[in-house]
């Protein structure tokens, strides 16, 4: 939602990035305020994981230029778990497995992480039990799989799932959320859809990057981006979405 | 009297004093010593160790009874030892009645050719003794507690283990030290009866400084079941030969070693497993964590003689390099005779994944407690195999207090 007064939370401006040598990135615009939903849509590699996992700080990608402004702060001054307490959060499009580590375990030690960076204290075993059962209850996850290693084993969907838990579990103030939809069934879609807009509220904004116009009909955004060939070339409202679906995005590179 | 027993002993002692002087010291032209260099044991004049110690002694509330050692010296006021079926030795000098176990077995299992063997026999003016009699199956825990300091000290601690068919035993050897250079030799013979189940855990948490040398030589009867856990942790240079040799059908043989060494600490694992038999199942895994100028070796020999058909033998070597400084050698080794028999190996060295990393830390986790968590992934495949609670969940808090920089 668009409200009053909300304070810019997220301001790249002209970013340009590059992997391997190879330019990614070509000069990308997008100012996100406090209350609001994105949403990037656009063509397969066409720069939008490549966009988010910068944003998070992955270290196989330079920025060669441009700002990115997160609080009102360098971003690009923050290393990745800085810019996680901080309250950037990145839902991956692959999740990783990492087996040996407990679901619980992961979910704990980074739960008390981002609180003892907020000044908050820090939870044991007991209290962190009844705050996790909580947390499940956004994405209606089983308690099960806190026993069971990072996603080691889940399905494409429960990974997806657990991506929200963690977000759930480390109340981010801005959420990105890559293709979190596929993957998901139709009731998983409804469920997470929910879920995400349950935490969201006027403090908070969200970045959705998805393909598919349905899941803008459960988390509605405010602004829909389309990006290709590593800049954001056309900004429009959730209608856009409709449109992208029934012409594709070949009219837009034509013009 | 304990005159029988010391006799015994005495014959030990002469014969391997006798063998001794046709014996080369280990040295790095040995194909078994070919990556470990232990010249440096032979440059120290060592000198017989007191049995004096410091430190304090790692509390298994788990173990009923715990022997302990002050540089191999049995320290009977420091050790619980409940009177019962189970005959718990710490001294053999002190109980007549063990002298038919000892002659059946003291010696019998040792390699006379090697050399460290042969000091510790030769020296071996006591040991413990853990005789399991027949159908015992009570889920005892033993610990055997040994203390090392002294500069230049130099301990030969000895143990007899005997399961009776159908009996059941965990025993656990917890080797530490203070800071001195000194150099701990122990060697354990182990006979597993038909049917009997024997847990074994070695936690060798040295001091920097020691040399320890370790050699276990197992024996294992029909329908005996044997597990071993190593965690090597301690000491500049540490060296276990493990020997299981099969003296019946149907044998189950787990071996699972990890090690975790930094500085420039060397840990070399020389195992051999002989199917000497048919039907016997054996599973290895050796995992190294090298941080550091640390140097993991890892040399496993899989014989399968001619009686040894359907043996399944597996055997895995894995590998995680926290450093670009540290080394590992490793060398399975099959020699298999027999033709009708499932036998793999492998070997795998790796570094700590980048995106595994990357993952945690976007989930607001610092380097240093990823790069823990990570290994001690690695690393939890063993622990949580290790059957005794506080001694796993020691030896977890010490993973992950090994801080990488
Ligand atoms: N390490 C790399 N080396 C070279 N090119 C890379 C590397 N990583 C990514 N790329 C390229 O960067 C481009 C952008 O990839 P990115 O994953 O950001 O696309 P995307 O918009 O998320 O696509 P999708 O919709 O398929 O998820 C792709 O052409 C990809 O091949
Ligand atoms: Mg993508």
């Amino acid at each position: 939602m668009i409200v009053e007064d909300a304070i810019t939370l997220l301001s790249v401006q002209d970013l340009t990035a590059s992997v391997d040598g190879t330019q990614i990135l070509k000069g990308v615009n997008l100012e996100v305020k406090s209350g609001e939903i994105h949403a990037i849509m656009g063509p397969n590699g066409s720069g939008k994981s490549t966009f988010s996992k910068i944003l998070a700080g992955h270290p196989d990608y330079t920025v060669t230029g441009g700002t990115i402004t997160f609080k009102g702060q360098n971003l690009l001054d923050w290393e990745p778990e800085i810019r996680a307490r901080e309250g950037l959060f990145l839902a991956f499009q692959y999740p990783l497995e990492i087996p040996g580590v407990t679901n619980s375990e992961f979910l704990r030690i980074s739960c008390n992480a981002v609180r003892k960076h907020r000044g908050l204290p820090e939870l044991d075993l007991l209290d962190f039990g009844d705050l996790i059962n909580e947390k499940l209850k956004v994405v209606d996850m089983n308690p099960s799989f806190l026993q069971r290693s990072v996603n080691e084993g889940f399905s494409g969907g429960e990974k997806k799932r657990n991506e929200i838990v963690q977000m759930a579990v480390m109340e981010p103030v801005l959420s990105i959320l890559d293709e979190t939809d596929s993957g998901l069934d139709i009731d998983a879609l409804k469920i997470v859809s929910q879920g995400v807009n349950q935490l969201s509220n006027a403090h908070n904004a969200t970045i959705v990057i998805t393909h598919y116009q349905r899941l803008l009909n459960y988390i509605v955004p405010d602004f829909i981006h389309v990006m290709e060939g590593g800049k954001i070339i056309l900004t429009g409202g959730k209608e856009l979405a409709l449109e992208l679906e029934s012409r594709g995005y070949d009219w837009l590179t034509e013009e | 009297m304990t005159s029988e027993v010391k006799q015994l002993l005495k014959a030990l002692q002469q014969r391997a004093e006798a063998t001794i002087p046709r014996l080369v010291f280990p040295n790095t032209k040995q194909e078994e010593w070919k990556y470990t260099d232990p010249s440096a044991l032979q440059s120290i004049r060592w000198q017989t160790a007191l049995p004096q110690f410091e430190s304090t002694v790692t509390p298994i509330p788990e173990a009923e009874f715990a022997l302990v050692f002050a540089n191999g010296t049995f320290i009977p006021d420091r050790s619980v030892v409940e009177p019962g079926e189970l005959l718990v030795l710490g001294s053999v000098l002190t109980d007549n009645s063990s002298a038919s176990l000892l002659s059946a077995h003291l010696g019998k299992y040792t390699d006379d050719w090697d050399m460290l063997s042969q000091i510790n026999s030769s020296s071996c003016e006591d040991l413990s003794l853990i005789y399991v009699p027949q159908n015992y199956a009570d889920g005892t825990i033993v610990a055997l507690h040994y203390l090392n300091q002294g500069q230049h000290s130099a301990s030969h601690p000895r143990c007899l283990v005997v399961l009776a068919p159908h009996s059941r035993l965990t025993i656990v050897e917890v080797h530490q030290g203070n800071e001195d250079v000194y150099w701990a030799n122990p060697l354990t013979e182990i006979y597993v009866g038909e049917q009997a189940v024997l847990n074994h855990i070695i936690w060798q948490h040295q001091g920097l400084s020691a040399f320890h040398t370790q050699t276990t030589r197992v024996v294992q009867a029909k329908n005996s079941f044997y597990q071993l856990q190593t965690i090597d942790v301690g000491a500049q240079l540490s060296r276990h030969n493990l020997h299981v040799q099969l003296q019946g059908d149907a044998t189950s043989t787990t071996l699972q070693g990890l090690v975790t060494i930094g500085a420039n600490q060397t840990s070399d694992t020389y195992s051999t497993i002989v199917h000497s038999h048919p039907s016997g199942r054996s599973n290895q895994l050796h995992k190294c964590i090298l941080r550091d100028h640390s140097h993991g070796v890892f040399s496993g020999q899989i014989c399968v003689t001619k009686q040894g058909q359907l043996t399944d033998a597996q055997q895995m070597s894995r590998n995680l390099l926290l450093s670009p400084h540290a080394r590992i050698d490793t060398k399975p080794q099959l020699q298999i005779v027999a033709d009708n028999v499932k036998c793999a190996h492998g070997a795998t060295v790796s570094q700590l994944d980048r995106e595994e990393q990357f993952y945690l830390q976007s989930r607001g986790i610092d380097p240093v407690t990823a790069t823990n968590l990570l290994t001690y992934a690695f690393a939890g495949e063993i622990l949580q195999n290790i059957p005794i609670a506080s001694v796993r969940e020691a030896i977890v808090k010490l993973i992950f207090a090994q801080t990488i920089v």
